[in-house]
């Protein structure tokens, strides 16, 4: 067998050990070193099990996932949510799926403090999922609510992800930083209105509950809806004025939101010992995933796979617009099965020198390469930001239910795509006019 | 059995206790290096690299042992979600048994890496000196070691419950992220 | 006939690939009849700058990108001499020197690398680094009291100098400078442009402060080297000499050309004040005795005699550059004569 046959027989076997309901960690992880001692032999296959799981944990900007799960959990177990929940419901009882499209604006607000979707992900899972179903929400529309607007954290600066691709590129990472806040609020538009309108359609999604509160009852509520504001707009103006870095945000909004519930006297042993708790099951849960991930895209690169569906693409000798489409249609494939940052580690080499080639705006081109790759981490089988979800709601919530709901969100992010590729200007205006 | 799963938990609720301190230090010493370089300038030396090799060590590995024991780890159940009771604990011994050897294999070779980093004293460079970092290379050997006991322990249960209908071990409720659809909707007005 | 995969941490335009490694392959395999081929993995895609080392030695990938302080407790000896970066003023030079000591003259970094089953075959070094600051900054006054970017040797050069040596990670160097988390940053002209620095910094201080040497440009798995034909490894050997030179040269081309440009970018290049060079100039001397320390306290055995070898070296390939003024094609013919036409082949 050669070595690109192994590697999609490698992700059949993946599929296959996945509906047979072994540990997604353990099926990625298992098949991949099988497929790397076919490719390299065994003692490299055992080697690379002996280091990356260190190698990958040990890194510090992947600090701010558990962090901002904690902080999201400290949120949660006080009870800094629920009061801004209760308003949001009282004030938005009119909007079909108003929480929904509260938590969807939420996460815009949220993703100028964090630099990565899973983080945003992460935090607003545990923030806002409850809260949803608590109220009667339909499942698949609460979780994928919050995996799909997770993505705008990669979109809104700051953005781990736009400053590897400038790295990678050698771009302006200014640029293109502020070259992903229109199609980041563009794609928090279009997801409220998917909301709004699925909500008037099938209301059941959202339950509207009539209720009977007074105009003072109502301002009251107001009164107590400041903690997460405050904590989110905290962390923010700790980024903007200098004093962290987006992964110390994290450890930051941990503290923040410690110190907010000690101040009113929410915090109490029992829920503190609760969210450590959570946030490190969650954590090594994810994590445990995101090495098989990892090892899942080592192999599949050892095999060639990226790199042959990529100079497929090139070699059908495009036009500028058929080789973008081309282009899209071979990150969504990939993305289905690839880490985020492989994804676009094992791709962009191929793709570069003919975008360059054809004198293509790299800046618009990045806008491109990150919001498929967010696609990825949305489409299953290997999604990433399901599985945050996931790890953030136990029992509760079946797997499959999330990618359910975020089938819609996928159906708008290619809309979203033909928008951003139709119109170039989306991504170029902004940064454009920077000197 | 059930003596086996009583050592195996109180070793992972220790396990998992450190995960959870590493959690907490790392807020702690983050937020105070912030500070500490914004108001005085003077940062919590090593923060960088403490951070990455012993606190993310610590807690991504650490609780593994506990995340397996309440069942943690994320599964697609969509294609199993029709069987019966004992026929699906056929499919789960099945797929703990595949578990088994891949963590098996993890632990061993963490192992192996783990002795020769602490032969050699492995050791990160910081901004001013050498911090020594072998000791967090245990970490993952010891998640791995309590993640594989019970992935065994699993794999056996649920062959008894298959084949006899019977479990050996208690099933495990308590803790675990509280689900959301736990919480009462009426307590909430 | 035999595949080299080799994998290296650095994006993919980057002077490693295109200036260094891609003309290199495409040498070995016409020298050999494109029976040694290679296969490149750019961005880390098979492994970080950490894994570098560990990846060669479990022969997850032939090759590697490998920074020997990376892996200091691996390589001790070798990563000490790296220690003693005041020693680059001249990257040429320190390139030279670096690739006669540790494969010719350095039986402990030899023996550190074999025992990790990997056998070296070039090291190159970066362009002098300089002070770069997001203010104008020239004196020890100006720098005092600064955040600056710096680990190790440079770690040890700012707090001399007065500053904070501050950890970031490359990936938040820009936003860190951008937003005040550091001041400064201790690095090559070059990184204006390859990290889009030109951006967030205001001031170079025009003084070179030494060079990172220690950048494993070319190992290889001692498996690998072993199955290799005779003529592939000496095709492989003869490529080594024009490899180290284009490195060498062009990173120090893109440094003079992001300094040339830097007006053009709002960056002012400052010279530094007297003050300022004398301090250099003194921690220059105290840094020997650093190292020293330093090697043994890492257990190299023989660390005078170590590091004396190395500083006579450095001596003689100065005299030698400046002998043939620079030329590449010169330092490539040098490299030759004093470094590889000695390094056994089957080894
Ligand atoms: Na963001
Ligand atoms: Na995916």
């Amino acid at each position: 067998m050669d070595n690109l046959t192994l590697g999609f027989a490698g992700v059949g076997v993946v599929l296959a050990l996945l509906a047979m309901r072994v540990p997604i960690a353990v099926a990625l992880g298992g098949v991949s070193i099988v497929g790397i001692a076919m490719i390299r032999g065994i003692g490299p296959a055992l080697g690379a099990l002996g280091t990356l799981p260190f190698d990958f944990a040990a890194n510090w900007s992947l600090s701010a996932i558990p962090m901002f799960l904690f902080m999201g959990s400290i949120a949660f177990h006080t009870g800094l949510t629920s009061s801004l929940y209760n308003a949001a419901r009282i004030w938005l009882n009119r909007l079909p799926g108003g929480l929904a499209v509260a938590t969807n604006l939420g996460a815009a607000g949220f993703a100028a403090a964090s630099g990565s979707s899973l983080a945003t992900a992460a935090a607003m899972g545990r923030l806002a999922i409850p809260e949803m179903l608590k109220f009667g929400y339909d499942k698949a529309l609460a979780t994928g609510t919050v995996a799909a607007a997770g993505t705008l954290g990669a979109l809104i600066p700051p953005s781990v992800v736009f400053i590897i691709y400038g790295w990678f590129t050698q771009q302006p990472i200014g640029k293109l930083l502020i070259a992903g806040i229109i199609p980041g609020l563009l794609t928090a538009l279009v997801y409220t209105v998917m909301i709004v309108g699925r909500c008037i359609v099938k209301p059941s999604l959202a339950p509207q509950i009539k209720i009977d509160v007074s105009w003072a009852d109502r301002w009251r509520t107001l009164r107590q809806v400041w903690p997460l504001p405050l904590l989110i707009m905290g962390i923010v103006g700790g980024i903007y004025g200098g004093l962290t870095t987006p992964t110390e945000a994290g450890a930051f909004g941990a503290f923040l939101a410690l110190v907010i519930s000690l101040a009113q006297g929410r915090l109490t042993w029992s829920s503190f010992r609760k969210s450590v708790e959570e946030a490190i099951r969650t954590t090594a849960a994810v994590f445990f995933i995101a090495i098989g991930a990892i090892l899942l895209s080592r192999f599949l690169a050892l095999a060639g796979v990226p790199a042959h569906m990529a100079v497929l693409v090139n070699e059908l000798g495009l036009s500028e617009i058929g080789l973008i489409v081309a282009m899209c249609a071979v990150y969504l494939v990939l993305g289905m099965f690839l880490d985020p940052l492989g994804l676009m580690l094992l791709t962009l080499p191929v793709f570069l020198p003919v975008f360059e080639v054809m004198n293509l705006d790299l800046i618009w081109i990045g806008v491109l390469v990150v919001k498929l790759i967010e696609i990825g981490l949305l489409t299953p089988p290997v999604g990433l930001n399901a599985y945050v979800v996931k790890g953030v709601v136990g029992d509760s919530v079946p797997l499959s239910t999330i990618f359910r709901g975020l089938l819609w969100f996928i159906g708008c992010e290619i809309f979203i795509m033909l928008l951003l590729v139709g119109f170039p200007e989306l991504s170029t205006w902004l940064p454009g006019l920077m000197r | 059995m059930k003596t086996l799963e009583r050592a195996c938990s109180s070793l992972s609720d220790i396990a998992a206790f450190a995960g959870g301190l590493a959690l907490v230090m790392m807020m702690l010493q983050i937020t105070v290096d912030v500070l500490g370089k914004y108001l005085f300038n003077a940062p919590v030396p090593a923060t960088l690299e403490t951070v990455s090799s012993y606190y993310m060590v610590a807690l991504v590995f650490l609780p593994l042992g506990q995340v397996t024991r309440q069942r943690e780890h994320i599964e697609v159940e969509l294609f199993t979600q029709h069987l019966s009771p004992r026929k699906l604990a056929g499919v789960t011994a099945l797929a703990s048994m595949i578990g088994l050897i891949y963590v098996g294999i993890l632990a061993w070779r963490s192992m192996d890496e783990a002795i020769y980093m602490t032969e050699i004293r492995e050791s990160w460079g910081t901004e001013l000196w050498d911090m020594q970092v072998w000791p967090t290379r245990w970490f993952v050997t010891v998640g791995c070691v309590l993640m594989a006991f019970y992935l065994l322990l699993h794999a056996i249960d649920d062959w008894a419950y298959a084949i006899s209908g019977r479990r050996l071990l208690d099933a495990v409720n308590e803790g675990g992220p509280q689900s959301p659809s736990s919480v009462d909707p009426e307590s909430a007005r | 006939e035999t595949k080299v995969v080799y994998g290296s941490f650095m994006p993919e335009p980057h002077l490693v690939h295109k200036a260094g490694l891609e003309p290199l392959f495409k040498e070995v395999e016409a020298a050999t009849n494109g029976s040694l081929t290679f296969e490149l993995f750019v961005g880390g895609a098979l492994g970080g700058a950490k894994a570098s080392l560990s990846n060669v030695r479990d022969r997850v990938t032939d090759s590697a990108l490998i920074m020997n302080v990376y892996v200091k407790s691996d390589l001790p000896a070798s990563s000490s001499l790296t220690e003693l970066a005041v020693l680059g003023t001249d990257a040429m030079a320190i390139a030279g020197a670096s690739n006669e000591m540790q494969l010719l003259a350095c039986e402990q970094c030899e023996k550190e690398l074999a025992r990790n089953k990997v056998k070296a075959l070039a090291y190159y070094s970066t362009a002098t680094y300089n002070l770069m600051c997001t203010k104008p900054v020239s004196t020890l006054e100006d720098i005092k009291g600064l955040k600056i970017r710096a680990a190790g040797a440079f770690g040890a050069l700012a707090s001399e100098l007065g500053g904070t040596p501050v950890s970031i990670s490359a990936g938040e160097m820009y936003e860190a400078l951008q937003r005040g988390q550091a001041d400064c940053t201790l690095g090559a002209a070059a990184h204006l442009k390859s990290y889009n620095l030109q951006d967030v910094i205001k001031s170079v201080v025009d003084l070179p402060l030494g060079t990172f040497h220690g950048v494993l440009a070319f190992p290889i798995n001692a498996g690998t080297w072993r199955d290799m034909t005779k003529d592939e490894q000496r095709a492989l050997i003869k490529a080594m000499p024009g490899l180290v030179s284009r490195l060498v040269v062009g990173y120090e081309d893109e440094s003079a050309e992001a300094l040339a440009n830097a007006k053009s970018n709002n960056v002012s290049v400052l010279k530094p004040g007297p003050d300022l060079v004398a301090k250099v100039a003194a921690h220059r001397k105290g840094e020997y005795d650093r190292v020293l320390a330093y090697a043994k306290d890492a257990g190299v055995e023989d660390a005078e005699q170590m590091v004396d070898r190395f500083i006579k070296l450095v001596d003689k390939w100065e005299k030698l550059v400046i002998g043939f003024d620079r030329e590449p094609a010169k330092f490539e013919e040098a490299l030759w004569e004093h470094v590889y036409s000695k390094l056994d082949v089957m080894n």
